[in-house]
């Protein structure tokens, strides 16, 4: 066996260098015993009119925390198979559960041009069944252990794995194993599952949420780029078996990583792989080299769906790399711009304006680099003024330095709810699988710690002009042309975005034609809709 | 060996043995051994008192992380409102976040966010109303000073101009999740068959714009006063704390707070369909075919609510169901179909949802779907089938006992209906001791009765007369920027 590295990952306070951090100041509390009020009596209730609450004058202060906990440090063991397969496991022992997760450098960015949604498809197509078990039989043989076996693929990653409680860990290995060995690939499954995801595009094609899901990526990276292909019913037809059998014999372990956490051993897990993967060998597929984004043109995209009660809009735009030196100030730009319920554009579109059930504004990141893009779900006849109010929060985020409640909300924050990252064993290997994604070393969350701990305004002010460009945004807007169209227009002739027009598209983001629409009459208040 | 270790380092609040599942190390086929399995299976610690004003503390310690899940039902829902405002259980909700008058107008989540807080949110179903958030332990105070602030101090900063955006906000949470997306209309032409005028269920818990539009600041007092009281409602800490310290903060911050009368609820049973009542509906967004049934079934946990969730079980599984293997992988006709029964206060809801592939027949959906029903209704399952299900439950249990917040609901949520936080051990016997001669009766006794039948078909959306739809066409006015 190769080198086994058991590791206590020092991410938190101690240890640290000595640093400073907000989070590790063990701030003083006054441990005076809580006032004690003499409770009313349960048996006199009042009528609700005369009853007075108490208002205490401690009510008035907000309570002081304690010291800060110790946190146990997260435990890390990291080990290599023979096979070459990267094993990395957390162990716990509270619950009896193990989860096991299989990760290879592949998705739909490995898709050709005209067989978008290959990998998806095909990948799906690995756990259908075994040479001996069809379907319903393998279906049938996990439930039996309560065991559950998968295979999906995403944009650069694709998995299989298991979850199962420890003691049918046995078999769920077993089932897992000859998956691996004699998969089924038989073509019936892959003409069920072919069809199958062709009604989903069919399906997706009609909801306005689906559609700005779907299309978001090839308006943003370009439909050429491997992160905005757009799978159709024509680049599903064209998948074959001979293609699926492909794309799952390079599913091999040298080079890719297993993620493990539960009631398991390293000793366990080692003792398993040599008697049942055995015949499991060769080469991992190993992630492509990945094009930049080019800068977005200030084009806005409208996908007409007639008689949508509200429009989803996105803005968006390309950004860094996850490695990159100014990931943290990034990141808080962007939280205090849409992360979270507090941020800017939900408290405007939200709380403010009532346009939106909420919006948000983030970095979506890939291997190859970023998109930022802040968006909602808007009333449809607040899509014109919703969209200038993002375009001023962007504006505001480049034009003038966050305020200080702002900063200490999201850093001090950040530092806080770190310990929630690692709250359970299956958490704690999730936050350390995605720095394994992005190539991060796994001692990241110690610099993370220590930039937040130094951030200040003017950090988060040159990420926003760094990243949120003055101009030349992607725009997505799907909703009622026929409402909002004149509104799109406006804010395209006094280029809020850029200068880029505005493009039509249908629901796969290829152009077409704005419909014709009935002339206009005198507004009336409409069903449904505010009369304010 | 079937006794897992506890954690090596802190205790944490939970017991885990193995029961049915032990039973199961590697058997061809599954045999029934609920008889034989140990009493106890899985459980969480806890401890349960009241303070004298009658709110009800639910303390769950688990000291692995540094972590507290404060989480506080309290005992209203939308089965509790009144004709003409529907969906007002869940808008109180929202008014809930507002603010309340010592931490200030609408910024509970900024502070909580500010201390590290996680899982911040609140929800509304037809039986209870939920708050909850997990802070860091040493702000476990923090935490109660805003739960504590909004039972007791809510109203002092109510007022006109945030219950407008709030009505607004949920206006567009509807728009965003039902009037906007396909199959929307469906949940409310359902309700509408199962609910006569007046019933509580029959315009769902997000409710009519025409009602949310209609609530007015005497309507956030009055719920307030008669929903909103310590006596009912029910607070869990689940996580790091000290016993003794955790109680002390209770009753520093809710101690004091009067007692008042606990409302009562009404029960209101819905009357048995008399016949099959079928709605066929259009659905600008829909592209493919659904065939839905429902029918009415067996309150939350009462008689005959286990046997028809196996009976949904054995129906509707992915992969393993008699529907899944004849609708989807059979036949192909279906895209997707599912069962679930769901048990509520009042009275429950067993559901099949088929979805279409393009251009398969509806008639043919419709009568495998009616011939399974048949054979549920008249011929016992298999005791696999059986099995399956109930290893499938169990199972289930434990990965819920991972996330300290899921184990604040569960507490609650037992605590709610039967009155005891630890029935889960009751919860699992029931599901041990549930036979095939049991499921059957029970589906017979549910399912051979008039159901609710909705079928959605696409439309084509026609294109507008003259004047726009689902829109007026000036924005109002901003309000004024921040």
């Amino acid at each position: 066996m190769a080198i086994l590295h058991v590791r206590t990952i020092s991410w938190l306070c101690a240890g640290l260098l000595g640093l400073s951090l907000v989070a590790c100041d063990s701030k003083k509390t006054d441990t005076q015993p809580p006032d004690m009020v003499g409770p009313a009596k349960a048996d006199d209730p009042a009528p609700p009119a005369a009853v007075t609450w108490p208002d205490e004058p401690f009510r008035a202060t907000r309570p002081t925390p304690g010291p800060v906990p110790e946190t146990p440090q997260p435990k890390l063991e990291q080990f290599t198979l023979d096979n070459g397969l990267e094993v990395y496991l957390v162990h716990q022992d509270i619950l009896p559960t193990v989860t096991i997760n299989i990760a290879f450098e592949t998705g739909s960015a490995n898709d050709p041009g005209n067989k978008q949604g290959r990998s998806s498809l095909c990948i799906d197509l690995l756990s259908e069944g075994t040479k001996n078990l069809d379907k319903v039989a393998f279906e049938t043989k996990q439930a039996d252990h309560a065991v559950n076996i998968y295979s999906f693929s995403g944009t650069e990653s694709s998995s299989i794995g298991v979850s199962a409680l420890k003691a049918q860990l046995d078999p769920a290995l077993d089932l897992l194993a000859e998956m691996l060995r004699e998969p089924g690939l038989r073509a019936e499954d892959l003409d069920r599952l072919r069809e199958r995801n062709k009604a989903t595009v069919l399906q997706q094609k009609g909801s306005p949420g689906s559609i700005a899901r779907r299309v978001l990526g090839s308006v943003v990276w370009g439909k050429k780029h491997p992160y905005g292909g757009v799978t159709t019913e024509k680049t599903l037809s064209a998948i074959t078996l001979a293609d699926c059998k492909k794309v799952v014999s390079k599913l091999r372990p040298r080079g890719a990583r297993m993620f493990v956490t539960g009631q398991v051993t390293a000793a366990e897990i080692k003792q398993a792989f040599t008697s049942k993967f055995g015949f499991w060998k060769g080469a991992a597929p190993k992630s492509k080299k990945i094009a930049k984004a080019k800068p977005g043109a200030g084009t806005i995209y409208l996908v007409h769906s007639p008689g949508a009660a509200q429009s989803v809009i996105s803005v968006a735009t390309p950004g860094p790399k996850r490695d990159a030196a100014d990931y943290v100030p990034t990141e808080m730009m962007a939280k205090i711009l849409g992360g979270s319920f507090s941020s800017r554009i939900n408290m405007n579109l939200r709380e403010d304006k009532g346009y939106a059930y909420g919006g948000r504004g983030s970095f979506r990141y890939y291997r190859g680099g970023s998109h930022f893009s802040a968006g909602s779900s808007v009333r449809t006849d607040a899509t014109g003024p919703a969209l200038r109010e993002i375009a001023k929060e962007i504006a505001g985020m480049r034009d003038a330095p966050v305020t200080p409640e702002e900063l200490k909300r999201e850093r001090e924050g950040a530092l806080l709810a770190l310990p929630a990252r690692f709250s359970t064993a299956r958490r704690t290997l999730g936050s350390f699988s995605n720095l394994v994604f992005y190539g991060l070393p796994l001692d990241w969350y110690a610099t993370y710690q220590s930039q937040l701990a130094k951030l200040d305004a003017a950090a988060i002010q040159k990420a926003a002009t760094d990243h949120l460009p003055q101009t030349g945004y992607v725009v997505l807007v799907v909703g009622d042309a026929e409402v909002v169209y004149d509104d799109l227009k406006a804010i395209a002739d006094e280029k809020v975005f850029g200068g880029g027009g505005i493009k039509v598209l249908d629901a796969d983001g290829q152009p077409t034609k704005l419909p014709e629409f009935a002339p206009k009459t005198e507004d009336q208040p409409v069903k449904g809709q505010p009369a304010k | 060996m079937c006794v897992p270790k506890r954690s090596s380092r802190r205790w944490s609040g939970l017991v885990v043995l193995f029961g049915v599942l032990c039973g199961l190390a590697s058997p061809a086929v599954p045999q029934a051994v609920a008889a034989d399995a140990p009493a106890q299976s899985a459980s969480i610690d806890f401890e349960r008192y009241k303070l004298d004003n009658g709110l009800e503390v639910i303390l769950h310690q688990d000291r692995s992380t540094p972590q507290v899940a404060i989480n506080v039902w309290y005992h209203v829902g939308s089965g509790d409102e009144v004709v003409g405002r529907s969906g007002f259980a869940h808008l109180f909700e929202h008014m809930m976040f507002q603010g309340a008058k010592h931490i200030g107008e609408d910024v509970h989540f900024d502070i909580l966010k500010e201390i590290g807080g996680t899982s911040i949110n609140g929800t509304t179903n037809t039986d209870r109303t939920n708050y909850f958030e997990i802070v860091p332990s040493n702000h476990l105070e923090t935490g109660l000073w805003l739960e504590s602030d909004r039972m007791g101090y809510m109203l002092d900063l109510l007022n006109e101009k945030s219950l407008a955006n709030q009505q607004e906000v949920v206006r567009n949470e509807r728009r965003q999740r039902y009037d906007n997306v396909p199959y929307g209309k469906d949940r409310f032409a359902v309700a509408e068959i199962l609910y006569p005028e007046g019933h509580p269920y029959r315009y769902l818990t997000i409710g009519r714009h025409e009602d949310l539009e209609a609530a007015k600041l005497e309507d956030v007092r009055a719920f307030f006063q008669k929903w909103y009281v310590p006596s009912n409602a029910t607070l869990t800490l689940a996580g790091d704390f000290e016993i003794d310290q955790a109680k002390a903060l209770v009753q520093k911050w809710f101690g004091s707070f009067p007692a008042l009368q606990k409302p009562t609820r009404t029960k209101v049973e819905p009357p048995p369909l008399q016949k099959t009542e079928r709605r066929e509906l259009k659905d600008s967004f829909a592209r493919l075919v659904q065939v839905h049934y429902v029918w009415h079934a067996p309150a939350y946990l009462a008689d005959g609510s286990f046997e028809l969730d196996v009976a949904s079980e054995v129906l509707g599984a992915q992969g393993w169901g008699r529907l899944y293997q004849r609708l989807v992988v059979g036949e192909k006709l279906a895209q997707l179909v599912y069962s679930y029964n769901h048990g509520k206060q009042f009275s429950g809801e067993f559901h099949i949802v088929a979805r279409l592939k393009p251009g398969a027949d509806p008639a043919r959906v419709e009568a495998i779907i009616q011939e399974e029903i048949a054979k549920i209704s008249t011929q016992p399952i298999t005791e696999a089938e059986l099995n399956r299900v109930k290893i499938g439950t169990e199972s289930g249990f434990v990965w819920g006992l991972e996330e300290l917040m899921s184990r604040a609901n569960r507490l609650q949520s037992f605590n709610h209906f039967t009155g005891d936080p630890g029935y889960m051990k009751t919860y699992l016997q029931r599901v041990r001791a549930l036979d095939v001669n049991a499921v059957l009766r029970e589906s017979k006794n549910w399912l051979a009765k008039p159901r609710a039948e909705v079928i959605t078909r696409p439309e084509k959306p026609t294109p507008h007369k003259g004047r726009p739809r689902g829109g007026t066409r000036k924005a109002p006015a901003a309000k004024g920027g921040k």
